[in-house]
């Protein structure tokens, strides 16, 4: 995201890879816990919502008993990344406090490194979907899923904007981790990642003022982008993808603002 | 030496370091949300005008009590805190043993964690690697360094990490009090290897509670006091002063006191004890030395039967002396008023290192084997004689009088009434703890012509 953290980058890539390998360390299952986490929650979405609400809704995409579980994992599994490198990210600083105390380092490295959590992890766990859909569900594979990948870093990187200043507001109010929380539980459900939008409104005709509200939800943009990918086998729309750049680049100078604005009062709080 | 030799390496103008403090979050927020309209925070100045210079080659020590602000400096000239105002300029590459260990993830090994934090640390990687054997080798690890660090102790992973920042040769070298965690033996490797890096031109910042150490590889030096630069200049200076000022009572404390009524009626009172001690002992003891010792209540217990108004340390015609070399006499005066009778009663005096170790002590009874009678009304005057065969450091002086008839009733007791600093000197023929008295002698005889055929020990491989 920016220079000084290229840098580092052999840092940040070797301790992202360290800290998979190790946060489940003294487990049996060790890295796959990683993996198997995320699966088991999607495991228990498309129970409930793909057995006890049937695979209604589902008028687009591919059928069958599968439906509704490829509809789920082609957005539920880059939220979760997003969701979760977010919350890492906020209490990165906190958390490494004992490196910021006493190394020159430039604080950005941590949410970077995060972020690379982010995304090797998701990109795994995708990558177990996409060959359960093509190999058990018969959907795929299509040349359109590669898309995924930048879109992936996208959406990561929006986190890891976002990162930037939920870290630097969390070194000073230990509050911001618990009720961003909350937020982004509530965010996920305001944006259509285990539902389809157009439960919302009628699909023939879009309720205006709803759909309005969706484009003014940024990560509405990325999650229907991994609709389009993975779900429909389609190309993303080029306004989507320039609705996507222009949000993770906004977002990251802000969040580069805000850090350059608290970077010398957070090392003294720390 | 030449021109560029002599260029500051390390420079530092009027460098000043404020912190916010807020009492609460909610009052950061308060402040914030007003922004800026409602002030709720209050500054601390931790550095306050803080100016400096060091040479290249130059080993330059910060000495001071703890929280006088030579953590903060060290971490601004590392670049860790950043000055509120003012500036400073390091030319060349800075390694600080701030980070010692910081940058190692236990579950690594220590091989992987050298790689690791050569790259946080911003290292060369290959560099690292082309003197990996060394540092292992300097750090006397062995096989362990391929095991996972969280299995190593703490004094491994302090040789781990001191051998890595010695062996990466940077221009400014900034160690912080870490040195003494090591075993004697490591310590000392690490002081050899300190004289190899500043033969190599590598510049020393060394901030230590460590004086004998301080005065022994400094040059220069500055004792911080509160933030403020106390004194800068020789390092021998700068540590005298630093003791002096310490010692309880001393000029430190009498800096920066809130309550100057409390202070003013206690020195009143010190100053009334000295003027009426016995004119005989007027040259021994100073106004100073019953300021910091007669009102003292921090450190002190006791039925105050007898109280302790003034403690002394001289030289052998009893002229106030603090400093002392290996082997040097010093007479430690001890003078009481006894405010209450005794039969037997005894004085005492003990040296306690750095580290709360008791390096010597006794008291009168138990080396002469008489107990002192006391009078109400009476002045003590109590003399301990003491040849300093110790190993050099600095050493608080522990003081009191207590009963001597077994049932154990302390009348006073002052810890660290007085400090002593014992340097080198030109006695260092030992190392550890004493000087014990010791004589050594080696023999020579012939015939062993027949014994170096066999070559026991494989000397000739060697």
């Amino acid at each position: 995201m920016d220079a000084v953290v290229w840098k580092y980058r052999k840092y940040v890539w070797s301790s992202a890879l360290a800290d998979l390998r190790h946060r489940f360390s003294g487990s049996v299952a060790g890295y796959l816990w990683n993996v198997f986490v995320p699966l088991a929650q999607l495991a228990v979405y498309a129970l409930i919502f793909g057995i006890l609400f049937s695979n209604s809704g589902m008028d687009e995409g591919p059928k069958g008993p599968f439906a509704f579980i490829l509809f789920l994992c082609s957005g539920l599994l880059a939220w979760n990344a997003f969701a979760e490198t977010l919350m890492r990210s906020t209490a990165s600083f906190v958390g490494n406090a004992g490196y910021l105390k006493k190394l020159p380092l430039p604080e950005q490295i941590f949410i970077a490194q995060e972020a690379c959590g982010g995304f090797l992890t998701a990109a795994i766990s995708i990558g177990i979907f996409l060959i359960f859909a093509a190999a058990i569900a018969h959907d795929g594979p299509y040349v359109q899923w590669l898309q995924a990948i930048p879109l992936l870093a996208l959406f990561l990187g929006f986190a890891y904007g976002l990162g930037l200043v939920f870290a630097c507001l969390h070194v000073f109010f230990r509050d911001v981790q618990p009720f961003l929380n909350v937020v982004v539980l509530l965010w996920m459900w305001l944006t259509p990642v285990v539902y389809r939008e157009t439960i919302l409104s009628n699909a023939q005709h879009p309720h205006p003022v709803i759909m309005r509200l969706l484009q003014l939800n940024p990560a509405y943009h990325y999650v229907a982008g991994f609709h389009d990918s993975l779900w429909l086998g389609h190309w993303v729309a080029w306004q989507r993808w320039v609705i996507c750049i222009g949000i993770t680049l906004a977002v990251n100078l802000v969040g580069m603002w805000v850090l350059r604005h608290f970077r010398s009062e957070i090392r003294d709080v720390l | 030496m030449t021109q560029t030799d002599r260029q500051p390496i390390v420079s530092v103008r009027n460098l000043t370091k404020r912190f916010k403090c807020y009492t609460t979050p909610a009052a950061r927020l308060v402040e914030w949300l007003s922004l800026g309209g409602i002030q709720k925070h209050s500054l601390f100045t931790a550095l306050d005008d803080i100016s400096l210079s060091v040479r290249k080659g130059e080993f330059f020590g910060i000495v001071g009590p703890n929280g006088s602000g030579k953590s903060t400096l060290l971490k601004i000239l590392t670049g860790v805190l950043m000055p509120t105002s003012g500036s400073y300029e390091i030319t060349g590459r800075v390694t600080s043993l701030l980070e010692l260990g910081t940058g190692f993830n236990p579950e690594l090994t220590g091989r992987e964690n050298l790689i690791n934090s050569g790259r946080l640390l911003g290292f060369n990687e290959r560099e690292t690697l082309s003197r990996m054997d060394r540092i292992i080798d300097f750090a006397e690890l062995g096989e362990q360094i391929n095991l996972p660090i969280k299995y190593y102790s703490t004094g491994m992973v302090v040789r781990l990490a001191f051998s890595l920042f010695a062996h990466v040769q940077p221009d400014v070298f900034i160690v912080d009090e870490a040195l003494s965690v090591g075993d004697v033996g490591f310590s000392r490797k690490c002081f050899e290897r300190l004289d190899q890096m500043r033969e190599a031109g590598c510049t020393l910042l060394f901030c230590s509670h460590d004086l004998p150490a301080v005065r022994k590889y400094c040059d220069h030096a500055m004792f911080l006091f509160q933030g403020k630069c106390a004194y800068l200049g020789s390092a021998a200076e700068a540590t005298d002063i630093y003791v002096e000022a310490m010692s309880p009572g001393g000029k430190a404390h009498r800096l920066g006191v809130a309550d100057q009524d409390a202070e003013r009626a206690e020195h009143r009172a010190a100053a009334e004890l000295h003027g009426s001690m016995p004119d005989a002992l007027s040259t021994v003891f100073e106004i100073a030395d019953f300021d910091r010792v007669a009102t003292v209540s921090k450190g002190r217990v006791g039925t105050g039967a007898v109280r302790i108004v003034a403690v002394r340390t001289t030289d052998a015609s009893d002229r106030p002396r603090s400093t002392f070399n290996v082997g040097d006499r010093m007479r430690c005066h001890i003078l009481s008023l006894a405010y209450d009778d005794a039969d037997q009663a005894t004085v005492s005096c003990q040296l306690v290192n750095r580290m709360g170790v008791g390096a010597w002590g006794t008291n009168h009874a138990l080396r002469t084997g008489q107990t002192t009678p006391v009078r109400r009304g009476r002045w003590l005057h109590a003399v301990f004689d003491v040849k300093l065969d110790i190993a050099f450091d600095t050493y608080a002086i522990d003081v009191g009088w207590g009963d001597a008839s077994g049932k154990g009733h302390v009348f006073d007791r002052i810890t660290a009434a007085a400090s002593v600093t014992v340097s080198p000197g030109t006695h260092l023929d030992f190392i550890g703890m004493a000087r014990l008295d010791c004589e050594s002698e080696v023999t020579e005889y012939g015939g062993a012509a027949a014994g170096l055929a066999k070559d026991p020990v494989g000397a000739a491989e060697r």
